[in-house]
């Protein structure tokens, strides 16, 4: 079952590598932290279109939709 | 089903695009490009053949051509175009400044800019790097500051292709210094914008003719209507661009490769050294054959970029190799046609050193060689 622990150990796993950043909790600022950066959403997007079989929009991609990860599964898992 | 044959329609359009450049962009290119004069007439004839339209809707006086097509009748305009400072400045006011608006503007911005960028009445570009940011876009430091109904932006762009001729330019500004890359913001300015001015023009090695330069922003005012998208877009939307840009816009080199290729054949077949022709020597047609793998490989990687953003697919990675492959293989070829024509090919009387001169900045803009194999080794995890 899919659920926000597969977007969390995904970033954890791929985008938190090699940052100096030590875990991550849900509601953590992916942002301001610099764990997402530029090319860091173009990957996650990618991951998220692939695994939640979902095609996400280029107007989406605004801060609000990706800055912690209940934001991208409110997001992923939006009507 | 991944499928990028070109139809008949679009081969006859690929044919046309490269009758209409061979019969009307070529006559005094060479001289031009010693006086780096842009070709204006040109530009002129361009818009009337529907270039500057190409992918726009009719309802703004455009061609409506698919991304296919589109990149098929600039393939042709690279093959036969003699000017490649017009190319890159009629690329860059396609990819990057009409398809933004077209696909993140609203309903009246579009109704405000695109015909006139269709017709080529006006002219468009975009504004993203900075003396101190190139490669490092997303650390841009030019400012936006909110005040009523106008935002006030101050920063210095560089090497901003159109900006002395350009009538309107994307301009990538800070909106929120603390959301980093996501608060990135773009604004359409108007070239008489109070606190707009053009700043000195870069002479280049290559690309002579197309007009290049910096733009300054002191105290600009930008009504709100004029920004594109929302606050903290800029990401999306530079994403976007650069997708297009990088599987869109190397469709000349790919055209220019051919041509390239083409001239090399046949010298090879009546140039005569030691009583034979040079082509019968294994060390020039071996030669000759890697160029055409790097042209075909180049076209195969850019029609399936272009077919995956025709799809509404993202592309960042096919985007990233198309770009990579094909402006390096375009550097190579040159230097391989320069060597295949001796000392002719060094000349400036044939096009050869010309071409090599213009290649080397494909390497350069739009993300260098070294940023696409850092976008492909991310996505592959490393």
């Amino acid at each position: 079952m899919k659920d926000k622990t597969l977007i969390q150990q995904f970033i954890m796993n791929e985008l938190m590598r090699g940052k100096n950043v030590s875990g991550l909790e849900v509601t953590d600022n992916l942002i301001e932290t610099g764990v997402i950066d530029s090319l860091g959403i173009q990957i996650l997007i990618s991951f998220l279109e692939r695994n939640f079989s979902i095609a996400i929009a280029d107007e989406d991609l605004i801060p609000d939709n990706f800055e912690s990860v209940d934001a991208i599964w409110a997001f992923v898992t939006r009507d | 089903m991944m499928d990028f044959s070109l139809t008949e329609d679009q081969i006859a359009f690929k044919k046309a695009a490269i009758e209409f450049a061979g019969r009307e962009l070529n006559e005094g290119a060479m001289q031009r490009e010693r006086n780096r004069e842009f070709n204006q007439a040109g530009w002129g004839k361009c818009a009337q053949f529907g270039i500057q339209g190409l992918t726009l809707p009719q309802r703004y006086g455009g061609l409506e051509m698919d991304i296919l097509t589109s990149i098929a009748a600039m393939e042709g305009m690279g093959y036969a175009c003699r000017d490649s400072g017009l190319l890159f400045s009629l690329s860059s006011h396609i990819w990057t400044c009409e398809m933004p608006i077209l696909k993140f503007g609203t309903d009246e911005q579009k109704e405000r800019y695109l015909a006139g960028l269709a017709s080529g009445s006006l002219i468009g570009g975009h504004a993203m790097t900075e003396p101190d940011f190139g490669s490092d876009a997303f650390s841009i430091k030019c400012k936006a500051v909110k005040n009523g109904n106008t935002y006030v932006l101050n920063g210095t762009k560089t090497f901003i292709t159109n900006a002395p001729l350009a009538d309107i330019l994307l301009v990538f500004a800070v909106t929120d210094t603390t959301k980093k890359f996501a608060g990135l913001t773009v604004f359409m300015v108007e070239k008489t914008f109070p606190g707009f001015s053009v700043g000195k023009c870069e002479e280049l090695m290559g690309l002579k003719t197309c007009p290049l330069g910096e733009v300054i922003l002191q105290d600009c005012e930008v009504p709100e209507e004029n920004r594109l998208g929302g606050e903290g877009a800029g990401a999306a939307i530079f994403n976007s661009e650069m997708e297009y840009e990088r599987s869109c816009l190397f469709a000349t080199h790919v055209g220019a490769m051919e041509k390239i290729l083409d001239e090399c054949i046949s010298y090879a077949k009546v140039r005569e050294q030691f009583g034979k022709p040079i082509g019968s020597n294994q060390s020039i047609s071996h030669k000759i054959a890697d160029m055409k793998v790097r042209v075909e490989l180049s076209r195969l990687m850019l029609y399936k970029a272009a077919w995956m953003k025709a799809q509404g697919k993202r592309a960042p990675i096919e985007s990233a190799i198309a770009k990579l492959y094909i402006s390096e293989s375009y550097v190579q070829n040159c230097l391989e046609a320069i060597q295949i024509h001796g000392g002719y090919g060094y000349s400036t009387e044939l096009d050869f050193e010309r071409h090599l001169r213009d290649s080397v900045a494909g390497k350069i803009y739009s993300g260098t060689s070294e940023i696409q194999r850092n976008i492909i080794a991310n996505f592959l995890g490393l």
